[in-house]
């Protein structure tokens, strides 16, 4: 059918009806011409326009809608081969998560009830990130989350990077020397007091994995220069030192015990580039 | 346990001691003065700069002009006959 003659019959249509009564359509007509794109557009519905209800348009195709979740891909990043215990608490999506079938450990503290369980990571689990935080950031964030670290990881703080070698999250290194054989074994000596040594014998006022801390907290603001931080070189090794804003441990040795064991706040690490040599309160 | 002696509180780590370690075999024995704490090495009780060893590396400590190592056995921290026999017993202090 062409459109002059659709046009006649619509103007022989509208001679046979009384005048009042084709303005009426004619009002009607116009409101739906011009509202019919304005509510499909609001309201999602699919109402065919005046051309297409006359035949000379064809319906427009309801257009696909993705459900809301799928509005945002998610961005899946899977370049670590073992499971990452670690996401950033923003949840942002840069943020590694191996392990796509256990839920994101919540950051709430344990009960007191003592049926917490402890925040689960895996046994290879890993503190890392794609993002551009530092291992000393990822140690803070893993700490502050409750994660003490996992069973590959000595005092839950050392990553094992070789045979009896061991990398702190501010980047020292722990391995074989001295006399004790291993320079954690040689650390150990500054648990513990030796009231008969001569001279000083700077000891930790914690275990372990406080002492480790301690000192990378020490190496981590030494090398970026912190005023609270000294450094000298010689012969191939450097000393570091640095002043806590607390005590970390006393004097103790005959030297410490003459002065009635004070306590001490500052930290003198001996290392060779990055291999630490030894560390101890001052 | 026997006797310890050192020779001074080491100038590099001012905690650590500065004792004598030798190595006796029936071939050689060798000598050198190393703090226990720092693993700083000379040649001599004078823990001078010129007498100052530098070690290959931080796992690794060798006897000066030697690929003996420091630790293993048989070496040893030296005893009153050896600072007697090195000459350096005056100058050496018995651990309390």
């Amino acid at each position: 059918m062409s459109t002059s003659n659709q046009s006649a019959n619509i103007v022989q249509v509208l001679r046979k009806i009384p005048p009042k009564w084709a303005v009426a359509i004619i009002g009607i007509v116009l409101v739906y011409w011009l509202g019919q794109p304005l509510l499909n557009r609001t309201f999602g519905w699919n109402l065919p326009s005046i051309a297409s209800l006359i035949g000379d348009e064809k319906p427009t195709p309801p257009r696909p809608q993705r459900p809301a979740e799928e509005a945002v891909p998610p961005k899946v990043i899977e370049s670590s081969d073992k499971p990452v215990a670690i996401t950033k608490p923003d949840g942002a999506s840069n943020s590694k998560v191996v392990e796509p079938t256990k839920p994101k450990q919540p950051d709430s503290k344990p009960t007191t009830t003592g049926t917490a369980t402890p925040p689960k990571t895996s046994p290879t689990s890993k503190a890392t990130s794609n993002s551009k935080a530092t291992p000393a950031e990822l140690a803070e964030l893993a700490r502050k989350a409750g994660v003490t670290g996992s069973s590959d990881q000595k005092y839950g703080f050392l990553q094992e990077i070789g045979k009896d070698r061991y990398r702190s999250p501010a980047g020292l290194v722990y391995g074989r020397g001295s006399e004790e054989g291993h320079r954690l074994k040689h650390l150990e000596r500054h648990l513990a007091d030796q009231p008969t040594r001569p001279g000083p014998h700077g000891v930790f006022d914690g275990d372990m994995p406080q002492v480790l801390r301690w000192i990378d907290e020490a190496y981590g603001k030494a090398i970026k220069g912190d005023r609270m931080a000294k450094k000298y070189s010689e012969d191939g090794s450097t000393v570091y030192e640095f002043t806590f804003s607390k005590p970390i441990g006393y004097m103790g040795g005959s030297a410490g015990k003459r002065k009635n064991n004070p306590p001490v706040q500052s930290i003198r690490i001996v290392a060779r580039g990055q291999d630490l040599i030894t560390a101890f309160p001052f | 346990m026997s006797q310890q002696y050192y020779v001074a509180t080491c100038p590099r780590c001012e905690q650590g001691l500065c004792r004598v370690r030798v190595y006796d075999s029936n071939e050689q024995f060798l000598r050198c003065v190393v703090c226990d704490e720092c693993d700083s090495t000379w040649t001599d009780t004078s823990l001078s700069k010129t007498t100052r060893f530098r070690q290959p590396s931080a796992e690794v400590c060798v006897f000066p002009g030697t690929e003996i190592d420091l630790w293993a056995e048989p070496s040893r921290w030296a005893n009153a006959d050896d600072l007697r026999l090195l000459g350096w017993y005056s100058k050496s202090f018995v651990d309390a």
